[in-house]
């Protein structure tokens, strides 16, 4: 099973890994993590596969639960559709009073990344920006750069393919079964 | 037994509690007591014990609120409703009364209405006008129930929640925006659902317009 190495609150510093082996992730469906995966500070990868690969089930059940087990860090979310979450995102800014009030996904993406901003400024600690077919996300890409340099981001995306990111190939093996691995170079 | 009939019964029996238990034995603790054990007991052979306690469970911090008030008045001897001066005993036992009968009044609802199911209620011979409003708060609740765990998974996930730590206003506010963001959802699901529903009304029911 993933093993968590010690993220320390110092940004720029830590990073996740999980461990090569077979994660059951729901009843009938297993990823199989052929290498150990690393998810550095500063690094930028593109999970890559088919519709139906595993890809989203990744994030929902492996990386997620293990990122936000870690001590001193940020995690930010952002999800292919954004239905309830964009419910959530609303109901936190009312209540801080944000102006404006946000109306669409688009707003409240771009609260969410001020909001990691903002509390990056104020107590820097290892970030987490974890996008599944995000709408938009060549623009979210380019304000990470300029204000969250030491961000780790994650994306799947069909349509941004990013040269620079490291590529984590999700490889259907069977109905069951898919094999995670890292793009040799 | 029809739809009707069982729920005729069902409101007949809610009325019949709410004469005898809210105007006639308000200050009757024993037989206040004696309902809600009767009540329980129904409640639990409909649901098990623990559907029952379930119940009792989301009640809990109303009862403690009640008694904290009443405990209260007692202490700074607060008149009572005919203006004399009352002092605990007084209050301890207003305020036992009014607690059984809190408790007895939602199992009451609960336990009359579980003889009545969802396919009764749309079994009933009412306008289907007027029968979509079940539906959609079938829906609803449904939907409200289904959506919390998610709506305070994706709060966990807002990054200036994740700096501070477990004080009571922080634990207060998070409970605070969860509920916003469900009223959000539940608004938002109501105008969907009824249009859904309006839209299924005007192709399959044209008759009764």
């Amino acid at each position: 099973m993933a093993r968590l190495q010690g993220v320390s609150s110092d940004s720029g510093t830590g990073a996740m890994l999980i461990e090569a082996g077979s994660y059951p992730i729901w009843q009938d469906f297993t990823l199989w993590v052929e290498y150990e995966l690393e998810f550095r500070q500063g690094g930028f990868y593109h999970l890559t596969g088919q519709n139906g690969s595993g890809k989203s089930s990744f994030i929902s059940q492996l990386l997620l639960p293990r990122l936000l087990a870690l001590p001193h860090r940020y995690v930010l979310y952002l999800e292919q559709q954004m239905h309830l979450q964009l419910f959530t995102v609303k109901a936190f800014s009312a209540m801080n009073k944000a102006n404006p009030i946000l109306a669409d996904e688009s707003m409240a993406t771009q609260f969410l990344l001020k909001d990691l901003k903002k509390s990056f400024d104020q107590v820097p600690r290892d970030s987490y920006l974890i996008m599944d077919e995000t709408l938009y996300i060549d623009s979210h890409l380019a304000y990470v750069r300029q204000y969250l340099q030491t961000c780790c981001i994650i994306y799947t995306s069909h349509q941004s393919i990013q040269p620079e990111a490291e590529s984590i190939i999700f490889e259907p093996v069977s109905v069951e079964l898919s094999k995670v691995y890292v793009r040799p170079d | 037994m029809s739809a009707l009939i069982k729920f005729v019964l069902a409101t007949m029996a809610l009325i019949l509690f709410c004469v005898f238990f809210c105007v006639i034995w308000l200050d009757r603790l024993a037989l206040q007591l004696i309902g809600f054990l009767a009540l329980s007991m129904l409640l639990a052979s409909k649901r098990g014990f623990r559907g029952w306690f379930k119940q009792v469970r989301i009640l809990l911090p109303f009862t403690f609120t009640l008694a904290a008030v009443y405990l209260l008045f007692g202490l700074l001897k607060v008149s009572d409703p005919s203006g004399a001066r009352a002092g605990l005993e007084f209050w301890s036992v207003y305020g036992a009364n009014r607690i059984m009968l809190l408790l007895s009044s939602v199992l009451a609802i609960r336990v009359c209405y579980s003889y009545v199911s969802f396919d009764d209620l749309l079994a009933l011979p009412i306008r289907i006008s007027l029968l979509k409003y079940v539906i959609l708060g079938k829906l609803l609740y449904e939907a409200a129930f289904s959506s919390y765990r998610q709506i305070c998974f994706y709060q966990s996930l807002i990054p200036s929640l994740q700096v501070g730590g477990q004080s009571l206003k922080s634990r207060f506010n998070f409970r605070l925006a969860s509920l916003l963001a469900l009223l959000y959802y539940i608004i938002g699901e109501a105008k969907l659902k009824g249009e859904l529903i309006d839209n299924r009304i005007r192709h399959c029911h044209q008759r009764e317009e």
